[in-house]
Parts: structure tokens; sequence; C-alpha cells
């Protein structure tokens, strides 16, 4: 995994940069020592580090605009960062880059209970906005599992999921306004409290954008009624594919689960050891399905999915009698990656989408791989709505295993996108999977998406090195050559 | 006279868009055509009609895809999805009938183009939430696909829903992947009567507040504030009544199925203001708390509420007067075509931001000029 080479110039400029930074934000808005800068070397994708060459912490719209002039005028590179929780190294510093640090735009502006949407700043974590409405009755809808510590700013960036995606969808479904300033320090406005904007959907584009066109810093998300009752399903099966098998049979019956998560008999048992959920330790596979809803619509739903799993031989069939017994199935399956990490030196999380009804077959060529490459690999899933999260056990300190481990994982993505699936569910290309951008894209498809990208930062300042495997310039990509009738396409010339 | 075509393959809409580039011809790039007058009047070299690509690619129920082409007729599709008990849940409108065309003609290329949703928008969402994956030709000439066809999908930017709503000013959309829901089990809704708009703002909003997961909340003034209820026959009860109790001691009456379909379809399909066809018509999305103000500014004859009171449907001779959200001039009087803009328009940033993501697709301008108003 190669980085852009750092640009002499603008390390040249790191004095006067500070100089400006430190007057505008002061001593606490800047981190420039070498041990200070060492704290933002990575992300939650830990195998890759570099200090930032400084770190400005705006706390702010307004102080994020004059840090963004600042570096359109010197022309320096700009990476954002939330709470540093991606998967995906996407917030991984440069060697000449800003990293700018948004934590300190953790305010809720508003609560708007009438029109059901909450205006927050970048830095406020996911959790805390559903907790500053759940005493109205109300919820933001979607969870990632590091929920507690990441920001919503984040969330945007890399269009997060969790486990109610299946019902509730992805943050780009949950985001009615955004504000954005661009890295020239323009702002602009989308959308707000209202269902439809007119123009161009420029926040479906910027969801998921992974910090390539713009910094957000407020946003405006829709909040959900908390449902009436909710209640969970643990069931066990003696083969992975019945698991898989009665997924896709309770979509295809019409019911839509709020959640319905798989773990097999690796994952589940580093669970039952790490926190005692009450997990069949002989299943091959569990499902936890979750209904919410009133009542008799989640009794309904729960009597269906019995039948189903009966049909297909389930060895257990357990159905939550509590609150507290519902939170504990999931204890488990939310405990999943540090349980993991307790039965292993190391682990590397992928985060494959496939058609759910591939899972037997990705599968079986998984566990084909895990002996080619004498991995052990534990599989987490997000089964109701086709998302992988094979965890691939390996030991850092053992000389290769870590560039064994890396190309396992990348077997596994080309297998799922062979099947029909895609690179990457809800983690984000970042550097990770910048390389493997051709296994889904051809070159005119990734040449449309950088246009994109040249519209918004033509100087290609914002998060470079990030989600695509090769810069062009942008001058280049904007033309067409017309020769003697004919239009001509050259090759693109590269930086 | 100008050109007209209409392309059977992937191949000869290339052809045909390589050809106008080189010739510096613009081009009116529509499916159907049904919904052309959505949008400013355009003055192009020819004019290209997908509407004979129309072919469902891929059909999986049991994966709730479906991969089609834009000619694909919204009637065939409802009968191909009804068949398995499937829809796609943002509803789409036939607005057919309302812009002077027949029932039943419109194509699912018009609906993604015009990113058209009904009356379940507001808890299901957008035509743009339903499209997983999308291919299209761009003013380059070159062919591009982005997304896929699962629900879990985040490698590269999120184009398809740049495209949905583009009204085929950024390509010629060939192929899409769109995301299915299964059919409601039965329905039913409750007519509450004799509302004010105020009272019938606050009702919505707070039945939309509830945990009831209502799909349909709709006001006609001086006829009824209507609440749909979908779901499995084992729920409906059980939801309806808990709806009762919040509507309290207003009087109300149940329309049971097969009323209730008819009366939804009327509402997603704009029916109540089919007629006068003598005033504009405009589609204005905005807080619910502010459309009592934006009605009392105009204080038009006819106009009524979707989407839980944040969309209003309303026939005046002035542009909406708003103080945040969005409108969109949906059908006009003959005679003042040009006099009204089509769409609210964004601040000066965003305008030549939106003008410079045009421009990353059609450099040239060749693909329906103009007809977003840039």
């Amino acid at each position: 995994m190669k980085m852009p080479e750092p640009e002499q110039a603008i390390l040249d400029q790191l004095p006067e940069l500070t100089r400006r930074l430190k007057d505008l934000l002061g001593d606490q808005g800047i981190v420039t020592s070498e041990r200070g800068r060492k704290a933002f070397e990575s992300d939650a994708l830990t195998a890759y580090r570099q200090s930032p060459m400084i770190v400005a912490l705006p706390a702010s719209t307004e102080e994020v605009v004059e840090v963004l002039k600042i570096c359109f005028e010197l022309n320096i590179k700009v990476v954002p960062r939330g709470a540093g929780t991606s998967l995906s190294g996407g917030a991984l510093p440069l060697e000449d880059g800003l990293t700018l640090g948004l934590s300190r735009l953790n305010e809720i502006i508003e609560i708007d209970f009438e029109n059901r949407c909450v205006v927050t700043q970048c830095g406020v974590t996911n959790l805390a906005i559903s907790d500053a409405v759940q005493d109205n009755g109300f919820y933001y809808a979607p969870d990632p599992s590091s929920q507690i510590a990441c920001t919503i700013g984040g969330n945007v960036a890399e269009n997060s999921g969790g486990v109610h995606c299946l019902k509730y969808g992805l943050t780009t479904n949950n985001i009615l306004g955004l504000k954005m300033v661009l890295m020239s320090g323009e702002t602009i406005e989308l959308g707000g409290k209202y269902m439809q904007e007119s123009g161009y959907d420029l926040i479906g584009l910027i969801t998921g954008s992974e910090g390539l066109l713009g910094i957000v810093t407020e946003i405006i998300v829709r909040i959900l009624p908390k449902p009436n009752i909710a209640r969970a399903m643990l069931i066990g099966f003696s083969n992975v594919e019945h698991a898989g098998e009665c997924v896709a049979r309770t979509i295809a019956s019409g019911i839509i689960p709020a959640g319905m998560e798989m773990m097999d008999k690796l994952a589940l048992n580093a669970a039952e050891d790490y926190c005692h959920p009450g997990y069949p330790r002989d299943a091959e596979a569990i499902l936890i399905a979750e209904f919410d809803g009133v009542q008799s619509e989640v009794d309904y739903f729960i009597e269906q999915v019995s039948e189903i799993a009966t049909d297909l031989g389930a060895t257990s069939i357990e159905v939550s009698k509590s609150e507290a017994e519902r939170m504990n199935f999931w204890a488990g399956r939310k405990a999943a990656f540090p349980a993991l990490g307790s039965i292993s030196p190391d682990y590397y999380c992928m985060d494959g989408s496939i058609p759910r009804k591939k899972l037997p077959e990705v599968l079986r060529q998984m566990n084909v791989l895990s002996k080619k490459y004498k991995l052990r690999v534990a599989n987490v899933f997000h089964a109701g709505d086709g998302n992988l999260h094979p965890l691939i056990l390996y030991d850092a300190n053992k000389p290769g295993e870590l560039e064994l481990a890396e190309d396992f994982g990348a077997d596994i993505l080309r297998l799922c996108v062979k099947v029909g699936g895609a690179l990457t569910g809800e983690h984000g290309v970042g550097v990770e999977k910048r390389d493997l951008m051709y296994e889904v894209f051809s070159e005119d498809d990734l040449a449309q998406q950088e246009r994109l990208k040249c519209a918004f930062d033509p100087k290609h300042r914002l998060n470079p090195g990030k989600m695509f495997p090769k810069l062009h310039r942008c001058a280049e990509l904007g033309k067409m050559h017309v020769h003697g009738g004919k239009l001509l396409f050259p090759d693109i010339p590269r930086f | 006279m100008t050109d007209i075509f209409s392309p059977t393959s992937l191949d000869q809409v290339t052809e045909i868009i390589r050809d106008y580039i080189v010739a510096e011809k613009s081009l009116d790039l529509r499916t159907g055509g049904s919904l052309i007058s959505l949008g400013s009047k355009m003055n192009t070299g020819g004019t290209m009609s997908l509407s004979e690509l129309d072919q469902i690619k891929l059909y999986e129920p049991e994966e709730l895809v479906i991969t089609l082409e834009p000619g694909v007729k919204l009637s065939e599709l409802n009968k191909v999805l009804t068949e398995q008990k499937q829809e796609l849940r943002f509803e789409p409108p036939d607005l057919g009938p309302l812009l002077g065309i027949e029932k039943g003609c419109g194509t699912i290329g018009g609906i993604i183009g015009n990113n058209l949703s009904g009356p379940k928008r507001f808890m299901a969402g957008a035509a743009r939430d339903y499209v997983l994956g999308i291919e299209g030709v761009s003013g380059f000439g070159k062919v591009f696909k982005a997304g896929g066809r699962v629900v879990k999908n985040v490698t590269g930017y999120d184009v398809s829903k740049l495209m949905t709503g583009s009204y085929g000013t950024l390509g010629a959309i060939t192929e899409m992947t769109l995301k299915l829901s299964p059919l409601a089990e039965t329905e039913v809704t409750i007519a509450v009567n004799e509302l004010s708009d105020v009272e019938a703002i606050i009702l919505m909003a707070a039945i939309a507040g509830s945990p009831f997961e209502v799909s349909g909340l709709a006001h006609l003034p001086n006829k009824a504030t209507y609440v749909r209820i979908e779901g499995a026959n084992a729920s409906i009860k059980e939801r309806t009544d808990a709806v009762l109790s919040i509507i309290g001691k207003k009087s109300t009456s149940l329309i049971e199925k097969e009323q209730s379909l008819a009366l939804w379809q009327n509402i997603r399909d704009v029916e109540p203001l089919a007629p006068p066809r003598d005033i504009p018509l405009w589609k204005i999305s905005a807080p619910a708390t502010e459309m009592t103000q934006i009605i009392t500014g105009h204080n038009p004859e006819f106009y009524y509420f979707d989407w839980a009171g944040s969309q209003l449907w309303m026939s005046s001779d002035q542009t909406p007067k708003i103080n945040h959200g969005a409108f969109w001039l949906i059908r006009n009087t003959p005679d003042n075509k040009n006099s009204l803009p089509f769409m609210s328009k964004p601040d000066p940033v965003t305008e030549k931001l939106q003008a410079r993501v045009k421009n990353a697709f059609d450099p040239r301008n060749i693909l329906n000029p103009g007809r977003m108003g840039f």
C-alpha cells in the first residue's frame, strides 16, 4: 500500500502554517509536538500508521472555514478525522498533511420533535443523539457497533450501517440536511427539516464520500419513534447452510426483521468465553433475529420464523422474555470483535457484501482459502442484508503473517465481488480497499467518479490517497478530443 | 424537424451520444416522455427516447432486487411485482392523467429520472433510497456504472443517488437495480373529519411521532385527514386501535382495504388537483411546521398536504414564497410556460457547485440542456 509522495513544497510551508493556525486557534487548537501528533497516527485500522505533519482542532464551523482557507492558500493537504474509528484507514494521516480533528464540534444545536429531526454538529457521537431524544420516545436508527465513540460526521463520511439498517436503512437514508465547507473555504447548506431538496442530490453524493469532497460540520438527522416492544430470537443450527437458508426464507416470506445476525462456531464460542451470553456452544452457527413494533406483530413474526427454523432442523430456539434477556442475546454479538481479539493476538476485519443466497457458497470457499493460507477465520455476519464480517485471526509478531492475512482478506473480497456482491458493505474503501477498486470498476467508471471529486476539490487537497487507486489530473479528466469527425479517448496521464 | 432516435441497445445509445458530441448538437433525453413537461423548456437538435430499452434483466424475489431498463412501464412492473407479493415501497406515482396523458404510460426511467415518490415517502424514503445501482452513458460518450445489486454497498461515491432526480442532464440511464419490499398483507385508512389545516398538521405530527408505523398521512381540506395503516393481518387491529386512541374524541370513519387502496392511489397521483387546469400547480417540500404560514401567504383555493404535512400540493399563479424548503412547478397553464421557474434555486455557491457537477458528466452541455434551469 503506497501513499502519495510527500510534497516538499508543503513541508516547507509548515512554519508559516503553524504560525497562522496558532493565531487562529490558540495553543489548545493545534498539536505540533511529536508525541502529540503520534496520538493521531492511525484510526481503527491499526495496521497502517503515519504521524500527521500537524493537527488542527477547530471548535466551530467558522474555525473550520478559516483553517481550510489557510490550507487552500498554502496548498496544504487536509485529512479529516472524527473519532478515528474508521476500519478502512479513512483517517490515516499523511506525512505532508494536516489532520483536521473535528471532535470539538460536539454540540447538539436543536432538537425538533414536531418535524422529527435533530440538528447537530459533526463531532457529536452517534449514541449521544439517541440519548438526547430518548426521554421523548425517539431514537436515531443507524447503530454502528462503534456508536458509543464514533461521530455522526464520521457516519456521514462513511455512510455507516449497523445491525438495525436491515429495516431502518443506512446513514444516507436518515439524513435530511448538511452544512459543508468546501476545500476553498466556501460553505454550502443542503436540505433541511424537510424531505426533498431541489437540484442534484448532493446530500446523497456527499454521504459516503469518505472525506474527499468537503468537511461536513452540521447535520440534520431524522429521528424515529422508538418501537413499543422489541424481542429477539436466538436460534442454533447444526450447519451453517441451514442458518443461511433460514435467513433467506424469512426475508422471502415477506418478513423484514429489525436485525438479523449470524455468528459461526468460532465466533460464538469466543463470545461465550468472553461474556457468557448463553450461546449454544455445540451449534455450528447461531442466528439472532430481532423484531420490533407492536405486540401482535412481533408475536406473529416470531411464530413464523420459529416455524421456518424448525422446518430447517434448528437445534435450539429461544425467544427473549425480558429486556434483560434480549440485551443478553445481543451482548455476545456486540462483543464479538473484542472476544475474538482475546483468542488471537491480532485479527483483520473484512467487510464484504453478497447476495444472501450466495452465503453457503461463499462460506465454503472461505474455508478452502482458510486452509490455503493456514489462518483461521471467524464469521460475524449482518445476515439479513448480506453484509459479511469475516475476521481473519493472525499474529503480527510472526514475520509475514500480516501480509498473509491481507492477501487472504483480498481474496475474500474478490470472492464477494465474483458472486455479485460488493467490496465494502459499510466500512468504506479508505486506504485498505483502494487498490482493489479495479475488481469492481472499470477505468471509465472510476474516471467518472474522479471527475466528481474534481468538481469539489480540483487540486486533490482533501484526503488524497484514499478511495482512488490512481490520481489523475482534473484538467486531463475533463478533456474530450474530437479528431476527423471522431471522438478520441486518449489514455489519461496520471500525477 | 429534429431527429428522433429510439435506440434498442446500450451500444446504440453510446453511438448516438458520441455522434451528437462530434456534431456539437444537443439531445432531448427522455424515456416514454410522459413527464417531459416537468422541467424548463429546451431547444435541442434531436430527441432520444429510451422507451424501447424495456427489459427486466433480472428479478430475484428472494433477494428483494430487480434490475431493469428504463423503458419498463410502471403498469407492467407493478403486475410482475404484485404476483410475488412485492412492491416499490416509495410508491411511484402515475402523473400521466394530471399532465393530460392517459393512465399507465409512465416508465420506471421517468420515475427515477425525476425522483418521484408517493405518500409513503415520510416513513419509507424516496425513490433515491431504493436505487442500488445504475449504468449510464455520460456526455463524454462513455459508459459508466455505479453501485451494484446488494443493499449494503459503500464502494465508491453513491453516483446512483446523484443520477436519481437529475432529469437526464447527467447521462442516459440505461439500466438500474432497485431494492424491493414485501407487500403488506392488508391496509385500512382512518378518516378524521372536520379538522382545520392547523389541527390536521398537529395531529399528523403526533401520529408520525408514534410507534405505530403508519404509512400514509394526508390532509385534504374540506374532505378529511387520512391515516393509512398497513401490515400483517395479525397486527392491523392493534395498531388501528392505538392510532384511534391518539386521535381521541374527534369524528372518524374507517375505510376498508379496496377503498383505501383507491384513495391513496388518488392522493399519490395528485388527482384531487387534476382540475383546475387554468392555475399553475406546485409541489412544495418544506417543514410541516411552516406549511400553514405558506398557505396564509398564498391563500390558495386548491391545495392538499401529504407526507405527514411536509409536502404541499398547491394551485397558485405565483411562485411559492417559502422560508425553508424546495418547490417544483408540476403543471403550468399553456400560455405562460416560461414566466415561472421550474424549481427553487439554491444559494449561489451551491448553484456553482451544481454546475460543476453537471460539467463533470456533460462538459459540452448536450444532454437535456437547461431542463433543470441551468
